[in-house]
């Protein structure tokens, strides 16, 4: 299964052990979205935990701040980046590098501050 | 020259780099902050902004800062103390602060828990938000705060954002550099900006030509360098193993009669160079070998300061020291146990009277009085026999 890092996505019903679990690993759970992710998370054991429960391996991927598309295909850091461990958004190939890139992302995260 | 560490500190909240729903929560936190809310305790590795973060708000928000490193033990007392009454005075002269406990899982020993229970209740009753900082989430000191506090975790920005901020940084300081060398700076610092843009830096300030030297020419010119660029040829120039070149220049520090505070320092810069050693050869990442040595020679002129130190080739019992970095673990424990009888930090002066330990353990006596006083089982005696074995004493 993959999963993206700070995006809502569901989960077959697992019982009520491995729901507890999660929400004392810091998983976010919304009645309409489903469960998601994030910097309050301990994303190494709920991982851990989910895979569990579902008999499969987890593929994490980052998500673009700028744009919410998906960032870990393209990345040069794919390989050595540990996704359970490093701060979950990041930057799609199209907004990682380049002219702008830079103030592109600040002015993206300014707004959000603004709200 | 000025570290780009100090010279490149974001500007602003919004244009650092990684953990934006943690900036974001804090934000937020100090926007609602009325008396009676919690403090704010964020929490995380080194170089990720937590400090940063901190000043930054009190900037932006204008608000008088009010400051205690909380491992900065020299002040403490006093410190704390000012900070109760800052922090239950309303509104110093007509405006707000900013508390900050910064290194929060520095406060030790026994002692300091009365420093812990303290925060706790100042928070309680602060008529001005107090922001705390620590590295290690499962610290005793983290545990007992997250009572009082919102606890923000930091973790190590994403590769990217390391590498679009080293970008920002060289646009400002106008050079170039191939997407490879963003890659290895990138890769080494794992998540570190202080790291990153500090050996970032030093990977521009090159372009000469190797120069052989012998180990003696090469350790001396090191420490006798006024410029940081001799001091980095003479690294380069070191002829034998990297491991070897940190052995050598631990050994001729040692044996310098630096003072204490600057041999720690030194032994501290020495001891981080070691474990980033091992991760460049566990990695087989031989290129990031370049920026190994234009940190090592930075941080380490940096921690001698004027200091003078020669070459000097060493026998036991000093390179004893050697295995202390290389973790192992009766060391650490005996260590732990000796600095706790001793109430000093474990990485201080304690784990430079180790391999005085050792030696004195030659003598049985000793031995056991030390094994018996420190309280550890008989699986160290063996250990300690075999240590002292090794240890000859220089007459
Ligand atoms: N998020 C960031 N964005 C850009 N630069 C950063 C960021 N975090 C740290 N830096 C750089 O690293 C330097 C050190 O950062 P800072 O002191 O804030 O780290 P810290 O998290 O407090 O680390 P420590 O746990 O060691 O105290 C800063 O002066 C700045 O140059
Ligand atoms: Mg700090
Ligand atoms: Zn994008």
């Amino acid at each position: 299964m993959k999963l993206v890092l700070g995006g809502w996505f569901r989960l077959p019903r697992l019982g009520s052990d491995v729901f507890s679990a999660l929400m004392k690993q810091g998983v976010r759970y919304d009645r309409e979205l489903g469960f998601k992710l994030g910097h309050e998370s301990d994303v190494e054991s709920a991982v851990k935990t989910i895979s569990g429960a579902l008999g499969e391996d987890m593929e994490l991927s980052l998500m673009c701040l700028v744009c919410s598309n998906e960032a870990c295909p393209s990345c040069p850091y794919a390989v050595t980046c540990d996704r359970r461990k490093v701060s979950p958004i990041c930057l799609c190939g199209e907004h990682a590098r380049g002219p702008g890139a830079f103030h592109t992302y600040v002015s993206t995260f300014a707004s959000m501050l603004a709200e | 020259m000025s570290m780009w560490s100090e010279k490149y500190r974001p500007k602003n909240i919004a244009s650092m780099v990684g953990n934006e729903e943690s900036r974001l929560k804090f934000v937020i936190w100090f926007r609602k902050w009325k008396p009676g809310s919690k403090a704010a305790l964020l929490v995380g590795p080194p170089g990720t902004g937590k400090t940063t973060l901190v000043h930054l708000a009190a900037k932006e928000f204008a608000m008088n800062l009010v400051e205690l490193n909380a491992s900065d033990t020299r002040k403490k007392d006093q410190l704390v103390k000012r900070i109760g009454e800052v922090a239950s005075s309303e509104n110093l002269y007509g405006e707000r602060s900013l508390i900050f406990l910064d290194e929060v899982d520095g406060l030790s020993g026994r002692k300091d828990f009365g420093a812990i229970d303290f925060i706790k209740d100042t928070v309680k009753s602060a008529q001005n938000p107090v922001v705390m900082a620590a590295n290690d989430p499962e610290s005793e000191q983290v545990r007992k705060l997250s009572d009082v506090s919102l606890v923000i975790r930091f973790r190590p920005p994403a590769p990217r954002e390391v590498e679009l901020y080293l970008r920002s940084v060289a646009e400002e300081e106008g050079s170039t550099y191939t997407d490879e060398e963003y890659e290895a700076v990138v890769k080494g610092a794992n998540g570190d900006l202080r790291y990153a843009l500090n050996s970032f830096q030093s990977a521009g300030s090159t372009g000469y030509k190797d120069v052989e030297m012998t180990t003696v020419q090469a350790i001396n010119t090191f420490f006798d360098a006024k410029d940081s660029e001799t001091s980095l040829r003479a690294l380069r120039a070191y002829p034998k193993q990297p491991r070897d070149k940190l052995r050598d220049l631990q050994a001729s520090i040692i044996r310098s009669g630096l003072g204490g505070d600057e041999r720690a320092r030194a032994l501290d810069v020495l001891s981080r160079a070691d474990i980033i050693m091992g991760k460049i050869m566990n990695g087989k990442d031989w290129r990031l070998l370049r920026y190994f040595d234009s940190m090592l020679a930075h941080e380490l002129k940096e921690a001698l300061g004027d200091h003078a130190v020669q070459y000097s080739q060493d026998s036991a019992p000093w390179n004893l020291q050697l295995r202390i970095w290389n973790d192992s673990r009766k060391i650490k424990e005996i260590t732990a146990s000796y600095s706790g009888r001793l109430h000093q930090g474990r990485d201080s002066t304690a784990v430079q009277d180790i391999p005085y330990l050792f030696v004195l353990s030659s003598s049985k006596k000793f031995r056991g009085e030390l094994l018996r006083s420190l309280n550890l089982d008989e699986t160290f005696e063996k250990f300690l026999d075999k240590e002292a074995a090794r240890v000859k004493v220089k007459e």
